[in-house]
């Protein structure tokens, strides 16, 4: 047998790096034991955890923020909601304060900034387009195939199938009829892609800007087209027809994001940063699809979403660091012109992230990160639960009550279900619920990451 | 990080936000991260994971070299993350971890994590023959898969040292499985794609 101390260096790389065959060498159980411990201490592999890089990008953001030289005022949410502006310095200090539950606090109330979630309802303008619906269909990510691709399945979980190529495209988001999603694709550089909603007929709207971002009122309502930020790091509200052709720069500032089409198709409501974003107070501001028009709706609020019926804009407003030094975000729902902003969510509900409106634009769903507990395998929860909250503030509900994790959540076209991706099993499942709360059912079932579900609209199964 | 994206490139996206680009990182570095914490004990490796990625984004600025540059520096902050928890915790890193990572309790094969379970614990009654020192060159090698001279930096020696403690720690390892006799591999119950 040949001592470890005659191993050439070379030799030494291949058995640490574990290519040693075992069984092909007399270093046989050295390179098992290698293999073993590199196999036992480490994740499985291609598992994202979705918080953390969440976290990373916001932490980069904010970081980005305070390098512009903005005082790093720290204000109370009441102050914020008076008409100050909430500053991204206090989240950011919170954010790195190193403990996970203020870094999901902070995290939370950022995430609604960029909207990374799930395609909201917008029922009533899909219904004025409905022409011959298809099916509905639900979109999610799975690493079952060993990379991060966009699957469909019908709502009960039958027909899962691949739907995109992509080791990172964004979540999908469904045109008003159900036909076609909008998806962001590209590894150097992220392109906006349409495709069919088979994933057929592939066709890049977009190119030349420093990494699109789509949201959940991307869609123009008559599905002609689409909305989008043009730089992750500030831009510009842009539109761009669906086959590709008059893309148009509508805000033209460089610090405006999240555009969400009105349900009438006449106007957008978008969130701005001035000074320019990063580092800049967030208001909303409004403005004609064509750009003209534009005004302030309000101080103080991110991520606008309009109410099915047009009548009315949900958005979030930030607050500096509570009474227990967690930075929060809070529901708030206003008229459409801007009049008469109400809190939905109280000070205890810091976490608050991901509403959508009800088709029928009566509730609200949002993830709220409430009660705590531990998993049944014994480790610390990082406890998210669904909630459901009446439109105008009444009738809270906890939906999920599970010590597992339970977060993105999508209504039905029906409204009749609500899809949530959730990590009770041990891994990222999607499961279907009925509106309130009951028969929790997995539809993934499978080992490998699934998660961020996406409704489609559509034909209701047996209709 | 894949050579299509350019680490260069990724850097740039990374210091303005782009999802894409920490997600890259994340998706190439956290695996050996948090195996690398777990390995040393760390309580809750995921979110210490996350600690070190979120200094990783504010010290980013201080930052400057190629790709192995970036993930010896990635490593060298994720060691100071874990000394901070230790003083934090007031203890020292008497024990290696003995938390198999989740995965491998949530299968519903009763005999898979038994293999595993008895895997693991042979590879930590092995390493518990190193010395503190060979096992965490040992560590950052293989599970923080870095090369020779990237430990060197993590760790604060040289490369010739970090060389005589890989091998001192092979032979101790070896040693010890010679005495651990013949047990089944427990390779094939460590098939880990899902």
């Amino acid at each position: 047998m040949k001592p470890i101390s005659k191993l050439s260096d070379r030799e030494l790389d291949r058995l640490l790096a574990g290519e040693v065959t075992p069984g092909e060498d007399d270093l046989a159980e050295l390179a098992t034991f290698v293999h073993d411990m590199r196999a036992l201490f480490r994740e499985p592999g291609a598992e994202m955890d979705t918080l953390n890089v969440a976290a990373m990008v916001e932490a980069a953001r904010l970081e980005a923020a305070g390098n512009a030289t903005r005082d790093p005022g720290e204000l109370s949410p009441e102050q914020g909601s008076a008409g100050h502006h909430g500053s991204w310095r206090s989240p950011m200090r919170a954010l790195l304060a190193g403990n996970r539950r203020r870094r999901l606090a902070v995290l939370a109330a950022a995430a609604l900034v960029v909207a990374v979630g799930a395609a909201s309802a917008f029922g009533t303008a899909r219904d004025l387009f409905l022409g011959t619906r298809v099916n509905s269909k639900i979109a999610f990510f799975s690493l079952r195939d060993g990379r991060m691709d966009t699957y469909v399945m019908n709502p009960d979980g039958s027909e899962q199938r691949r739907l995109t190529l992509s080791a990172w495209d964004g979540v999908p988001i469904w045109s008003p009829d159900g036909r076609r999603i909008v998806f962001l694709h590209g590894r150097d550089d992220v392109d906006v892609y349409v495709a069919n909603a088979d994933g057929s007929g592939r066709r890049r709207l977009t190119r030349g800007h420093m990494g699109e971002r789509l949201f959940p009122g991307s869609w123009s309502p008559d599905g002609r087209r689409i909305a989008f930020q043009s730089d992750p790091g500030g831009g510009d509200v842009y539109i761009v027809d669906v086959d590709g052709t008059g893309e148009r720069n509508l805000t033209g500032d460089g610090s405006s994001c999240c555009p969400s089409w009105s349900p009438d198709g006449r106007r957008i409501a978008f969130t701005h940063s001035w000074p320019p974003f990063p580092g800049g107070s967030l208001e909303i501001h409004i403005m004609n699809a064509d750009g003209s028009g534009r005004r302030r709706l309000l101080r103080n609020g991110v991520a606008p979403l309009w109410s099915p019926d047009g009548e009315r804009i949900m958005f979030v407003r930030l607050g500096g660091p509570g009474r227990r030094g967690w930075a929060a975000s809070y529901i708030y729902v206003m008229n459409a012109d801007g009049s008469d902003p109400r809190r939905l969510t109280r000070m205890s509900e810091v976490n608050d992230s991901g509403p959508a409106w009800s088709p029928d634009g009566r509730k609200i769903l949002f993830v709220g990160e409430r009660d705590r507990g531990s998993r049944a395998d014994g480790r610390r929860s990082r406890n998210f639960e669904i909630y459901v909250i009446n439109a105008d503030g009444s009738g809270k509900r906890n939906l999920t009550r599970h010590p597992g994790f339970d977060f993105a959540p999508e209504w039905s076209p029906d409204g009749k279900k609500i899809a949530f991706g959730t990590k009770r099993d041990g891994n990222f499942e999607i499961y279907v619920m009925n509106a309130d709360g009951a028969d929790q059912q997995n539809l993934t079932q499978n080992p490998a990451t699934d998660r961020a579900p996406s409704w489609s609209p559509g034909r209701k199964p047996g209709s | 990080m894949t050579p299509s994206h350019g680490f260069r490139e990724t850097l740039e996206a990374a210091r303005v936000g782009a999802e894409w680009a920490w997600a890259s990182i994340y998706r190439d570095l956290a695996p050996s991260v948090i195996g690398y914490l777990r390995a040393r004990g760390a309580g809750d490796p995921e979110d210490l994971a996350g600690e070190v990625f979120l200094q990783v984004v504010r010290d980013l600025k201080d930052f400057a070299g190629g790709e192995r540059d970036f993930r010896a520096w990635v490593f060298v902050i994720a060691r100071h993350r874990l000394a901070d928890e230790w003083r934090r915790a007031e203890r020292r890193p008497v024990q290696l971890s003995r938390e198999l990572p989740p995965e491998a309790r949530v299968s519903d094969d009763a005999e898979e994590p038994a293999l595993r379970r008895a895997a693991f614990d042979r590879v930590l009654r092995v390493l518990g023959e190193l010395t503190p020192d060979q096992q965490e060159v040992l560590l950052l090698r293989v599970v923080g898969d870095l090369a020779v001279d990237e430990v060197a930096r993590v760790v604060g020696k040289s490369s010739g040292a970090v060389k005589a403690l890989q091998r001192r720690g092979l032979e101790a390892a070896r040693l010890a499985l010679s005495r651990e006799g013949v047990t089944p591999s427990a390779r094939s119950a460590l098939t880990w794609t899902t």
